[in-house]
């Protein structure tokens, strides 16, 4: 808790002022977790950690805030600067901002109760006057976006239109890409040098914590060759968890995800005793990620995700038995794969009988894999 | 001119999308009336105008070789794995 309240402080988030009459005073509230650590030489180690969390629930929009839209950078992105990095040789590092969401700025007057266990012994009436976000806070992704982004174009960094977490920065004809998830920040640039500078920069700004080379984002493991110029993505673990969510780990693996030629029709009721929503989600994350075989099961199984019955359900059961066998494959970028776009469309002439609608299907190859694709 | 750069250093010209309908790329080129050409979507004018400006080609390719295909079809084995490994899945 301590070390919560110290980077609060240190980020001059709040001020003890008289309680106003006129606007409202929001509560905060401790949130608690055990952390696992993985250290570099193999100690697990579990750390406690609180955090000061704003009731951002009891919020009112237009009242306490206005805008609360954060962009975060999209797969396709990712997996084109994979490609990109993996066809060029570039170095791929992974930077982390502490305590994220105190960078943010608020434009607007925030007042909160002092926390439990910090209350100032003198003026126990008084309020917290807000300045930096805190976690919680509706508008906080917002704010932390928009500070990210102001000291990214004031390092002169140019912000791509396709994808607002998208920064290039063109420095002594050295390349720099930054993407920014939220917290999460992705380095990739044509040098080591080059790496070092705009880290150095980060620092300096904001507390940042340097994970070095790249491993995981987002869930997708990243597995790098150098020497043959390989890059590779995957969700193994992802994978794993989703089979024993289901009961599905020790099941037999089969080659293929749907069986040829199936016709699926609408139950009159759904079977709620099954998880298949759950189901269809949790393969959903994995096909977006890393998985384009899945699309086309995925998203014929979404079709009955409000009127699904046990046949719809074994369907589902064929696709994780699919995913049993083939847990470890992901997306693999080559250096010698050629680094020209090259798309693919296809449509099925009204595949489904019962609405006679069509399905059409696209992919998108760069660099030996694919980096988009809908079905 | 960064985000230019980093455009042509991907493609460095039109995007080429391959097709396995060959009548899809000859109505693409010349928008001729057939009796059967029906219910033509909003979505076909602007790859028509994508086409014209030269931003991308379409070129056909056999429907073995159509890489969208496992994103449209319940696939046997033999041609699923072929298609995974083409995807980049390995």
């Amino acid at each position: 808790m301590d070390e919560e309240m110290k980077a609060i402080r240190q980020n001059k988030t709040w001020r003890l002022t008289n309680r106003p009459a006129s606007r409202r005073v929001l509560k905060g509230k401790w949130a608690y977790k055990i952390k696992n650590e993985v250290h570099k030489n193999g100690n697990n180690t579990t750390r406690h950690r609180a955090r000061l969390c704003f009731m951002g629930n009891r919020q009112i929009n237009r009242l306490d805030f206005k805008e609360t839209f954060a962009p975060a950078a999209k797969f396709t992105t990712i997996l084109c600067i994979l490609a990109m990095t993996a066809a060029s040789g570039w170095e791929l590092h992974q930077m982390d901002v502490k305590t994220a969401f105190l960078n943010g700025d608020l434009d607007k007057e925030v007042s909160m109760e002092q926390p439990d266990g910090y209350v100032n012994s003198t003026y126990p009436d008084k309020e917290w006057r807000l300045f930096q976000a805190l976690y919680g806070l509706k508008q906080a992704p917002k704010m932390l976006y928009a500070k990210l982004d102001d000291f990214l174009k004031s390092q002169g960094s140019d912000n791509i239109d396709p994808d607002a977490c998208l920064y290039l920065l063109m420095h002594d004809g050295e390349i720099i890409i930054v993407l920014v998830y939220v917290d999460d920040i992705l380095l990739v640039a044509s040098s080591l040098a080059a790496i070092y500078e705009i880290k150095d920069a980060l620092h300096k700004r904001f507390e940042m914590k340097d994970l070095g080379e790249a491993k995981v984002i987002l869930g997708l493991n990243i597995r790098r060759d150098k020497a043959l110029g390989t890059l590779k993505l995957s969700q193994g673990k992802y994978a794993g968890q989703v089979l024993e969510k289901f009961g599905m780990a020790e099941c037999n693996p089969i080659g293929t995800q749907l069986e040829v030629g199936l016709q699926l029709v609408k139950a009159d009721e759904s079977d709620d005793a099954l998880p298949y929503r759950e189901a269809v989600g949790s393969l959903m994350y994995m096909m977006v990620g890393t998985r384009p075989d899945l699309a086309f099961a995925i998203g014929k199984l979404s079709r009955f995700v409000s009127c699904y019955g046990k046949e719809h359900w074994a369907a589902i059961k064929r696709v994780l038995r699919y995913v049993k066998g083939s847990m470890e494959k992901g997306l693999d970028f080559d250096k010698n794969s050629s680094c020209v776009l090259q798309g693919f469309s296809d449509a099925d002439w009204a595949g489904d009988h019962e609405t006679q609608h069509c399905t059409t299907g696209f992919t998108l190859i760069l660099g030996g894999a694919t980096v988009s694709w809908g079905s | 001119m960064a985000s230019q750069r980093l455009r042509t250093a991907i493609s460095g010209g039109p995007i080429n999308i391959k097709v396995d309908n060959s009548g899809c790329i000859d109505f693409s080129k010349k928008p001729v009336e057939h009796k059967r050409t029906k219910h033509i979507d909003i979505r076909c004018h602007f790859m028509r105008e994508v086409i014209t400006s030269d931003k991308v080609t379409l070129e056909h390719c056999a429907t073995d070789d159509m890489m969208a295909d496992p994103m449209t079809n319940e696939l046997g084995k033999t041609k699923h794995d072929r298609h995974v490994e083409a995807l980049g899945l390995r």
